[in-house]
């Protein structure tokens, strides 16, 4: 499909509005006190998940253990010839769900916990993971500055990305939330949803365009603080007469006629 | 989300807008139905057209018509959308276009595109089509069932790619109605019509009208219809040219969000439609009811019906029912779209209160 000046244009408004305007990932607890922005909000600190799974603190990321996870000495399997057959291994894993309270109504009641508005759910699972030769395995997509927890901080990372362009390998792995390859406006969005609980289901939105490949970053422009942001001036008011459809059915006017459309009625609104 | 503030500020002025077009309505769009007949069957037509028997104009009357809106009205400013039916079922079709073209008329149409080839193309394209939306409704077997067309998705694609290889419009459209059964098939048609060298992809919601009716596990529930809206969203945010129709109000969150306008039907203020037998109704998608039909291009001189008449359709919906003039959103969505009115019940059938805002 064609990408035409107002298709970028619309990108453009959708990435200024965002950065602008980011809510605060504030979530309400039942007695409506707020949490700062920033805090943890949603999951365990990676200590508090080393505790839990009573693991040796192997490297999660990268090239998964070919061995026994629970083998601490890994010099040895470093030394071993490995082919891809390895990498699919059983392992047991512990998967830990931290449950969002929303913004707005009530708390999940998944388990009860009157004191605790993070609800925790914790499972026991085992099973075969396929996991990459390199990059994220599937349940850690969303925590871009890979601190074992998806929350605010995330976020930042991410719009840091965005901003400067320029990102670690693990941080755009994660940042990927879609795996469409890319890392840009979406992926934000779809991650500050995602923390609000509004997107519950991340699959669901997953491309299966997904390569393996190091997803590139969409740099977008946002105002530096070092830098005076330049203000846009609207000079003219907002006119509902070039915001009405044009095309109905799908058929959308040559552009000489829609010129003609917003030109003409302008005349006639100027001679009354 | 762009701003909420500024949305509200642009819907009331939106508003003010609308009803200035009341008073002063200015016709942008001319709808020709040219036949009932289709080579489909689709499930969701709202005008039940298929193998029918149709009253159709002459090409003289066509030709007599549009000489008369020209003389009163001129051709500038305006569109003419040829529809159907399948319009290429007419074997005057190239005749009709070839004389609102010499007229000046710039038109598009909708097509299924089954009967387009290479020669069919540059026929129309000698004829002037400046725009096209092609239907396509989903993968290809569901493409197939849901036209009843077997063989159907193959010739609509083939259809497409001879447009595109003729060359010479301004804009080649894809049309897909979004149902119950073919919504997770999304992504699926993204990829399909991102590989192929199309302007833009329409995706807009079956409406509970025609043979809808009949199907009502094509109906898109609540969460369909959040899905729907947060998809386009998504890909709009990315600079997809993916867009929404033309109707229903979406509230704060999704108006102008999903497409490049705030919400207005404009049946009757921008657009009036020709039926294939002449009548002059306002858009073609409303129930064809005798009160709506506000004369006959036959018998009228269409520029004076449009000056005195449609009055029915230059008010607002939301009056004639309790609930929408207690909304506090009646301001924005005027009782919502016309075409899915329940004029017996006096009540909107599709409302996105409660779903979308």
């Amino acid at each position: 499909m064609k990408k035409t000046l107002r298709t970028v244009l619309t990108a453009a408004i959708f990435a200024a509005a965002n950065m602008s305007a980011i809510p605060s990932m504030a979530a309400v607890d039942g007695s409506g006190q707020q949490e700062e922005e920033g805090s943890n909000t949603v999951g365990l600190s990676f200590e508090d998940w080393v505790r839990m799974t009573e693991q040796p603190t192997y490297d999660l990321y990268g090239v998964p253990p070919m061995f026994d996870p629970n083998d601490t000495d890994i010099t040895e399997w470093l030394d071993q010839p490995w082919d891809l057959s390895d990498l699919e291994k059983t392992v047991t894993t512990v998967t830990t769900t931290s449950v969002p309270a929303p913004v707005y109504g009530p708390a999940p009641t998944t388990t009860v916990s009157d004191a605790d508005w993070d609800t925790v759910v914790t499972t026991l699972t085992t099973s075969v993971i396929p996991q990459p030769a390199y990059g994220a395995p599937e349940f850690f997509t969303g925590d871009a500055n890979t601190d074992g927890a998806i929350d605010s901080f995330d976020v930042i990372t991410l719009r840091r990305m965005l901003v400067s362009g320029e990102g670690s390998g693990s941080a755009r792995y994660y940042g990927d939330m879609n795996h469409d390859g890319k890392i840009n406006v979406a992926d934000l969005i779809m991650l500050q949803r995602y923390l609000l609980g509004k997107v519950k289901d991340l699959d669901k939105y997953r491309s299966d365009e997904y390569s393996g490949e190091l997803p590139e970053i969409e740099k977008i422009t946002a105002p530096s603080d070092e830098i005076t942001p330049v203000t846009t001036t609207i000079t003219e008011p907002y006119d509902p007469v070039k915001d009405v459809v044009i095309a109905l059915y799908g058929i959308r006017p040559i552009d000489d006629r829609i010129k003609e459309m917003f030109g003409d009625f302008n005349k006639d609104i100027q001679e009354k | 989300m762009l701003n909420v503030n500024m949305k509200k500020d642009h819907l009331e002025k939106m508003r003010q807008y609308r009803k200035s077009l009341m008073r002063s309505p200015k016709l942008r769009n001319l709808f020709l139905e040219l036949t009932l007949r289709c080579n489909e069957r689709c499930l969701h037509c709202g005008s039940y057209c298929g193998d029918v028997s149709s009253e159709e104009l002459t090409v003289d009357q066509y030709r007599t018509f549009l000489q008369q809106v020209k003389e009163d009205m001129t051709t500038e400013g305006k569109m003419l959308d040829i529809t159907g039916g399948e319009p290429l079922l007419r074997k005057e079709f190239f005749d009709i276009l070839g004389a609102a073209h010499e007229l000046g008329f710039s038109w598009g149409m909708t097509s299924n595109a089954t009967l387009i080839n290479d020669s069919v193309a540059r026929d129309l394209q000698r004829v002037g089509m400046g725009t096209i939306s092609v239907s396509i409704d989903g993968l290809e077997d569901t493409h197939d069932a849901f036209r009843r067309t077997p063989g159907g998705f193959s010739k609509a694609m083939s259809g497409i790619e001879s447009l595109i290889r003729v060359g010479g419009f301004e804009h080649i459209q894809v049309t897909t109605v979004v149902t119950h059964q073919n919504i997770g098939q999304l992504d699926e048609l993204f990829k399909i019509f991102n590989n192929m060298d199309i302007d833009s992809w329409r995706v807009i919601n079956i409406e509970p009208m025609g043979r809808a009716k009949q199907h009502p596990e094509l109906i898109l529930t609540p969460d369909d219809y959040r899905t729907l809206f947060e998809f386009i969203r998504n890909k709009r945010i990315a600079g997809e040219p993916v867009t929404y129709g033309c109707s229903h109000y979406l509230g704060l969150e999704y108006e102008r969000e999903v497409r490049d306008w705030y919400y207005l039907c404009t049946a009757g203020l921008y657009t009036a439609s020709i039926t294939a037998s002449g009548d002059i109704i306002a858009c073609l998608d409303i129930e064809r009811r005798p009160e709506f039909v506000q004369g006959n291009i036959l018998r009228d001189r269409f520029s004076e019906v449009w000056e005195k008449k449609f009055q029915i359709f230059r008010r607002d919906l939301s009056d004639d029912n309790e609930v929408c003039s207690k909304c506090d959103q009646k301001d924005f969505c005027h009782g919502d779209a016309y075409h899915s009115w329940d004029f017996d019940n006096n009540r909107p059938q599709v409302c996105f209160k409660d779903i979308l805002f």
